[in-house]
């Protein structure tokens, strides 16, 4: 796919170049961060550095064409590559009238909550930056959308799964501590991310999004079929003794509806999906779906209530939040399940400043419903000089030191972050 | 455009014209959910056991299921028989007890029993050991009974635990099954055993009684039922009543309390949806949701009726009904839901639960009384309700008219009085005591409670405490000091005041070496070594195959028990009998075996100090939740501080008479104070609303409380009958922990009444208390596309006419003004705008522009910042509609397109000295105009007009400059509400445009802050090239 992207490009450029319309941008940032664990039993290191540096490059070079390079490194002493490159985006955009396109590396968000977004698909999460706050690291794609003011629809092909990354074995959020932990003893298990399909499952994979608009409400109809982007990890076996974990894909056919409304101050939101995993191999069926307990048909659903206080005793404004998730059918103990928080309650208070400073703080609060068991996330953020910003903060997980769920997993990883951050 | 609506008429009017547009189907739908939903809601599957009151990770909890695993379930039931003559040696007995335990056995879920009618003493015969059965083929003969009289007399291991040292009662034993879900299999075998038991009594004569934890969850179960229903048809009848007497509307109270039943459907159909199952706590929450959800529904239709009164159409009622009561309901809601919400952090999960579902309930009554209510009461059109005051004159009215005079004349005494329960309360809190016993849940004379006892007393206790003993060395168990160790723990244990019985495996092992040593007294003690216990063991092993150790000890030798059956007795005396008995077995048992104390007695104990952490947790993320909540609803963190007072107030009082009274911090009081506050701050939000709005109108202290007293004194008086009636029912339960918590609840909530309408009245009459500055704005929100903030600096020569009076000429000036964008299609710019404060430090911001207009005025816009680079991609979409406009944000780092409400028209534009207000469109008809001069400024000869908005604005008047030849504004004054200058707007550079006048500059500059904002344009386009497919939804996604 990148040959072909560049290939584009360079078509585009040469058939559409129009000199009064170039346009050159630059920009970028570069970023540190230390993490401090303070709780006793995380290994490795207790004080972890990692350094980022992006650049953000785009040409328009007509008025209709544009292309796009956002590469991203990024250093982390626990990662045995040290030096990881990071594909953000290399794309070429274009649009005419109603029509708009994009062939290349690009990352696609789907939903409007703000914990969890059952139709958000399209982008498999690098989870080898940061379990917590992982980002998407982009997918080759190619996107046509229509859009009218009252409607619009989107057409999404995927042609191939890179797979997820996954933290690196010495890092406090590693999938094989995570497993030793669950399993209670001290297998250290090799990590394969290399992506396991179903026998004879092709790698593509196709959405399509509708929207509608009305007064005050946004309706959007959600259909995927491929490969679940958010992979189940899998034990390999040698005799009786598992060797290694595997990170396995499944099929999946979806169907969805988003819903966004504004009644008076509040936002209201809202996204439900039902979930195919179906599949056809029955060796395989029984070794996925029997060994972790996942159902093949599953619900998911968020729904929630946003509202903004503008006027504040302390100046500034704040956005107070709420909201359920809701999933049904999905595994309470499959190790991998970091994104299906079932019947869980989040809130959050995302506070900004009225001067200067762009001062920001953010409040969030995840309450499972039904096991006290919870995450608190902290963060402040504050501009120092220029485009030069500190960041502070914190997170809590709060589970049973018995147990299978995430917060029981990661319990000791409570940390203190602090960052600094300049863009250009 | 006109006045953009307050927040609560804006999300009333939305909900009023949805209902009346939508009416069927939304009753169909609300109709559906209730019928549908009345089964499910109904039948639960229900829950009492203890297990529910623990995480499943509780370290107690844990303890207790590794006994259960490696010795097997130690729960039990009692069957007792005791005669009135003689003893229970007799064939009659034998036959009895007989045929029970055969039938005992073959039920489902009984692992084992033990009575007389299979007891075996164990005997010695030639080196080898045998078993022999107490109970021979009856009928036995007169001199075989007394035998076995003799010997069973003179086994301590059963006596007194299974058979009394009189012989005239037996126990029978029923050892139980671990199994899941046991709380319904351990109902249907209790009901099974008292099937049987009463045709054996018809068959023998003799009675049977039947003890163990089994019975007490049982009875709870029922009796819980039973209350359960009373309770809901008391509660509904109660408030049934109460409305019919006040709005005198056979329809104005059927149809709240439709409302309010289908809100209570729906938290119940939370709990199946949760995955939860139903429990004694769960069962409280239809009655606090009948209680606190018909308040929305009351307040909706009492306004609703009022209004009709007054002639208003049932279309023109309800949306008077909600635009005025939207906020103040949906506030009350939040409050209410906060302090449930609180029980969240507790880790008891049926406090948790009970939290979210009471949450959900109160939350569907509000959703239910803004949409489905007023649907319903569309319907309600004839003229049937002209004239009919409701509340307007009733008895709460000429009730709460009298207050304020009484409360100014007694201030002084009111606020002292205050302070003086306060104190009380405090002193009383600390004489607060944890404690739990399951048996005083039940009342003094109740037949399970006198049962309980009695078996207690004759046949020892259920409540199990269990000392494991563990080691890594194979066969320490066996070894004589830690045998003696155990002996002597087993002893102690047993000596307590609360034990009724205690055992261990040296018991067995006494047993054996007395047997094997022709039954010599001098023998029953513990072997002096190892290897002897061995060969026992495995002698007793090969003769009693079917009696096996593995429940008191393992095979290996590693680990064994040490127990002791206990009554129901109080946490705390709990609590020290385990403090006794791990200090005693440290000193007794040898040191390297482990010693863990475990057993159910560990859970009722640990469950105290759960209810203090969850009492402390919940109540104090209730206060803090709920002050910043009232705090921003008031705008004001003083006001939000100071409406505490009248709600920790009546908090404090009930906590301290919990104290005084004796009554126990225990499961359902624990949750009382989370509970109240969340209700009992209503009538303060109620109340403040109203006194706030009086204040705002420039009202006096004295006429605000009057005014608040007029307008809400007569709901919050009626709303907490309400509620009153709804706890006081809860009262009238027959389970005692129900009975307490609706008692003190419904004091809580009398009591802040009293604190609502007595003691913040007079906190705000206090002299010390005035304070102007409370007084927040309220300000209407407005949205203003950006691009207006240079296009509203624009004119086109208009006709004047300098002999028209000030008000006309001034007019004119701005119409002037006004006109100057006809004919406007599209307009692109890029602008730079920089923040400087007042130390000089300064921010810039870039973003570029996109405008399309509709009949001269903007409908599209989009804004996109530049500059910075974290701010870069971020950017707004808006459509402009008739009503609300639609607005969305996109935000580069998370890739989102998210819907936004619209902002209020005092708030800060992107952090500058612009508010949304200044650049909103501004109609010469929302003004009341003067012309006040002509003079020179900046060398322009300019018209000055002062405007005084007739909506509600930030400003108290804005003076403008406008050039007499060109009508363009080039300095604008901003006054603030006390009449002081604000800010001064000044506008240069200015330059024409396809025939579009507009300034490159426009500097802000705040005279009360220091602050400036600079605002320039770097390239401008008006009526460029803009398709409106740039201004959708997908293109700000795709950023460009």
């Amino acid at each position: 796919m990148r040959p072909l992207a560049l290939l584009v490009f360079f078509v585009c450029l040469v058939a559409e170049a129009k000199l009064s319309h170039a346009e050159l941008n630059l920009g970028g940032e570069v970023a540190t961060t230390g993490t401090f664990y303070p709780r006793e039993g995380v290994e490795g290191r207790d004080v972890q550095w990692s350094l980022q540096a992006q650049l953000d490059l785009s040409f328009r070079f007509s008025r209709n064409w544009r292309a796009s390079l956002e590469p991203r490194i990024h250093y982390d002493p626990l990662d045995p590559g040290r030096w990881r490159w990071v594909p953000k985006e290399a794309k070429v955009d274009f649009r005419r009238g109603s029509w708009r396109g994009t062939l290349g590396r690009d990352h696609i968000v789907w939903g409007a909550a703000d914990t969890f977004n059952p139709t958000d698909l399209l982008s498999v999460r690098d989870l080898g930056l940061d379990f917590v706050d992982g980002e998407s690291p982009g997918e080759w794609l190619a996107r046509m959308a229509y859009s009218r003011p009252g409607w619009g629809i989107e057409f999404v092909f995927l042609p191939a799964l890179e797979g997820a990354k996954f933290p690196s074995a010495r890092s406090p959020w590693s999938i094989s501590k995570a497993f030793d932990r669950l399993s209670g003893f001290n297998f250290n298990l090799p990590l394969d991310d290399d992506p396991r399909l179903p026998p004879e499952t092709e790698e593509v994979s196709f959405a399509v999004r509708a929207r509608r608009s009305f007064s005050g409400t946004d309706v959007f109809l959600v259909g995927y079929s491929g490969i679940d982007r958010n992979p189940v990890l899998t034990v390999r076996f040698d005799g009786l003794f598992p060797n290694q974990l595997r990170s396995t894909y499944l099929p999946l056919h979806l169907i969805g509806l988003e819903t966004q409304t504004v009644v008076g101050g509040f936002v209201l939101k809202g996204a439900a999906t039902f979930r195919d995993q179906s599949v056809n191999d029955a060796a395989f069926s029984s070794s996925v779906f029997g060994a972790l307990g996942l159902s093949r048909h599953s619900l998911q659903g968020v729904v929630g209530v946003e509202y903004l206080f503008e006027e504040v005793p302390f100046g500034g404004s704040l956005d107070l939040g709420a909201e359920f998730l809701l999933e049904d059918g999905s595994s309470e103990n499959a190790i991998t399940s970091y994104r299906p928080f079932d019947r869980d309650l989040a809130l959050y208070i995302n506070y900004l400043a009225q001067d200067l400073s762009d001062t920001t703080i953010e409040l969030a609060w995840l309450q499972d419903l039904r096991r006290a068991e919870s995450v608190g996330v902290f963060r402040l953020t504050r501009r120092i000089r220029g485009s030069l910003k500190v960041e502070l903060g914190g997170d809590l997980i709060l589970g049973p030191d018995s147990g299978s769920s995430p917060y029981t997993l990661f319990n000791a990883n409570d940390r203190v972050l602090f960052g600094l951050n300049y863009g250009f | 455009m006109t006045e953009r609506p307050s927040f609560n008429q804006r999300a009333g009017a939305w909900c009023a014209r949805v209902s009346v547009r939508h009416r069927i189907p939304i009753l169909l739908l609300t109709g559906l959910l209730l019928l549908g939903g009345l089964y499910p809601a109904i039948f639960i599957e229900h829950d009492a056991s203890y297990e529910t009151w623990f995480l499943e990770s509780d370290p107690s909890l844990v303890a207790y299921g590794k006994l259960q695993e490696v010795f097997g379930n130690d729960e039990f039931m009692l069957i007792m028989l005791e005669v009135d003559e003689g003893t229970v040696f007799t064939n009659e007995s034998f036959a009895s007890i007989q045929r029970i335990t055969e039938f005992l056995e073959t039920a489902h879920t009984v692992e084992r029993v033990v009575s007389l009618s299979n007891y075996e003493s164990i005997r010695s015969r030639d080196d080898e050991l045998s078993l022999r059965p107490a109970v021979q083929d009856l009928p036995m003969t007169a001199e075989a009974l007394r035998e076995t009289e003799k010997i069973v007399l003179a086994d301590p291991m059963i006596v007194p635990s299974m058979v009394s040292e009189d012989g005239r009662r037996t126990n029978l034993v029923l050892e139980l099954e671990l199994i899941p879900n046991q709380f319904h299999h351990r109902i249907d075998l209790l009901n099974l055993i008292e099937a049987e038991l009463a045709l054996e009594e018809e068959r023998s004569g003799l009675v049977y009684k039947v003890g163990g934890g089994a019975v007490i969850d049982r009875a709870i179960y029922h009796i819980t039922r039973r209350d359960f229903l009373q309770n809901i048809i008391l509660v509904s009848t109660a408030i049934f009543l109460l409305l019919l007497f006040s709005v005198r509307s056979f329809w104005g109270a059927i149809l709240p309390m439709i409302t309010v039943v289908t809100a209570v459907v729906i938290s119940r159909l939370f709990i199946p949806l949760m995955g939860w199952k139903d429990n004694n706590m769960l069962m409280i929450v239809p009655l606090v949701v009948l209680g606190i959800g018909i308040a929305d529904s009351v307040h909706v239709v009492v306004h609703f009726l009022r209004m009709r009164g007054r002639g208003l159409s049932a279309e023109e009622a309800i949306h008077d009904a909600m635009t005025r009561l939207f906020q103040p309901c949906l506030l009350t809601t939040g409050t209410t839901m906060i302090g449930f919400l609180a029980l969240l952090v507790t880790p008891l999960a049926p406090l948790r639960q009970l939290g979210a579902c009471t949450s959900i309930g109160v939350f569907a009554a509000f959703a239910l009384s803004v949409l489905p209510l007023p649907a319903a009461l569309s319907f309600l059109s004839g003229d049937r309700f002209a004239g009919k005051a409701g509340l307007e004159d009733g008895f709460f009215s000429r009730l709460t008219a009298r207050i304020p005079e009484f409360v100014r004349g007694h201030r002084t005494a009111i606020l002292y009085g205050a302070l003086a329960m306060a104190v009380l309360g405090v002193a009383g809190i600390a004489q607060i005591k944890v404690e739990s016993n399951a048996l005083r849940f039940f009342a003094e004379d109740d037949p399970v409670r006198i049962l309980a006892e009695e078996i207690e007393e004759k046949a020892g206790g259920i409540v199990s405490v269990e000392m494991v003993l563990s080691s890594d060395q194979e066969g320490r168990m066996y070894d004589p000091d830690v045998l003696r160790g155990m002996e002597k723990l087993s002893d102690y244990m047993g000596s307590l005041e609360l034990s009724t019985s205690s055992g261990s495996f040296a018991d067995y092992v006494k047993a054996v070496h007395y047997a094997m040593n022709d039954n010599d007294p001098a023998y029953r003690v513990i072997p002096d070594n190892r290897a002897t216990v061995s060969q026992y063991m495995l002698l007793y092993e090969a003769s009693a195959p079917q009696k096996g150790l593995e429940t008191i000890v393992d095979i290996s030798g590693t680990s064994t028990r040490v127990w002791a059956r206990t009554g129901f007795s109080n946490s705390s005396e709990y609590g020290e009998f385990m403090e006794a008995v791990t200090a005693y077995a440290a000193e007794v048992i040898p040191s390297d075996v482990n010693q863990d104390l475990t057993g159910i007695i560990t859970l009722y104990k640990n469950m105290g100090d759960y209810i203090v952490w969850s009492q402390i947790r919940s109540f104090l993320f209730a206060i803090v939740l709920i002050t910043i909540v009232m705090m921003f609803a008031f705008k004001s963190v003083k006001l939000g501080l100071l409406s505490l007072i009248p709600n920790l107030w009546p908090i404090v009082i009930t906590m301290g008479f919990m104290g005084w009274s004796r009554i126990w911090l225990e499961p359902s009081t624990a949750m009382v104070a989370a509970v109240t506050i969340g209700i009992a701050v209503d009538d303060s939000v109620h109340f403040l609303s109203k006194y706030l709005a009086a204040r705002q109108r420039g009202e006096s202290e004295r006429e605000s409380v009057n005014h608040a007293f007029e307008v809400s004194g007569r709901a919050i008086v009626f709303t907490t009958a309400i509620l009153l009636s709804a706890f006081g029912a809860v009262g009238f339960s027959q389970f005692s922990p129900y009975v307490k918590f609706g008692l003190l609840c419904g004091m809580a909530i009398f009591l802040a009444l009293a604190g609502d309408l007595f003691v913040l009245p007079a906190i705000f009459e206090h002299p010390k208390k005035r304070k102007k500055s409370m007084v927040p704005s309220k300000k209407i929100a407005s949205l203003l596309l950006f691009l207006v903030a240079s296009s509203v600096l624009v004119s086109s020569a208009a006709a004047q006419d300098p002999s028209a009076d000030p008000a006309t000429r001034g007019r004119q000036v701005m119409e002037a003004v006004q006109d100057a964008n006809d004919g406007l299609v599209s307009e692109r710019a890029d602008l730079t705008m920089i923040l400087r404060d007042k130390g000089g430090r300064s921010v810039t911001r870039e973003f570029e522009t996109l405008l399309l207009a509709e009949d001269d005025k903007p409908a599209r816009s989009l804004i996109r910042f530049t500059s910075p680079p974290d701010v870069r991609g971020t950017s707004f979409l808006t459509y402009d509609r008739e009503e609300i406009d639609d607005q969305w944000l996109y935000l580069p780092a998370l890739g989102k397109v998210k819907r936004i409400a619209p902002s209020k028209r005092g708030a800060s534009f992107l952090g500058s000295q612009l508010s949304y207000e200044d650049l909103g469109r501004q109609e010469p008809d929302d003004y009341d105009h003067q012309y006040l001069r002509t003079e020179t400024y900046e060398s322009f000869e300019c018209d000055v007009v002062s405007s005084v908005s007739k909506l509600e604005s930030a400003y108290s008047k804005v003076d403008s400059w406008i050039m007499v030849e060109q009508n363009l504004p080039v300095r604008v004054d901003y006054y603030d509400k006390k009449g002081r200058l604000l800010k001064q707007t000044r506008l240069s550079g200015f330059e024409e445009t396809d025939g579009y006048w507009r300034a490159q500059t426009v500097l802000i500059e705040n005279l009360q802050n220091g602050k400036v904002t600079e605002l320039s344009v770097r390239k401008r386009d008006v009526n460029a090239d803009v398709d409106e497919s740039e201004l959708t939804v997908e293109a700000l996604s795709s950023d460009w």
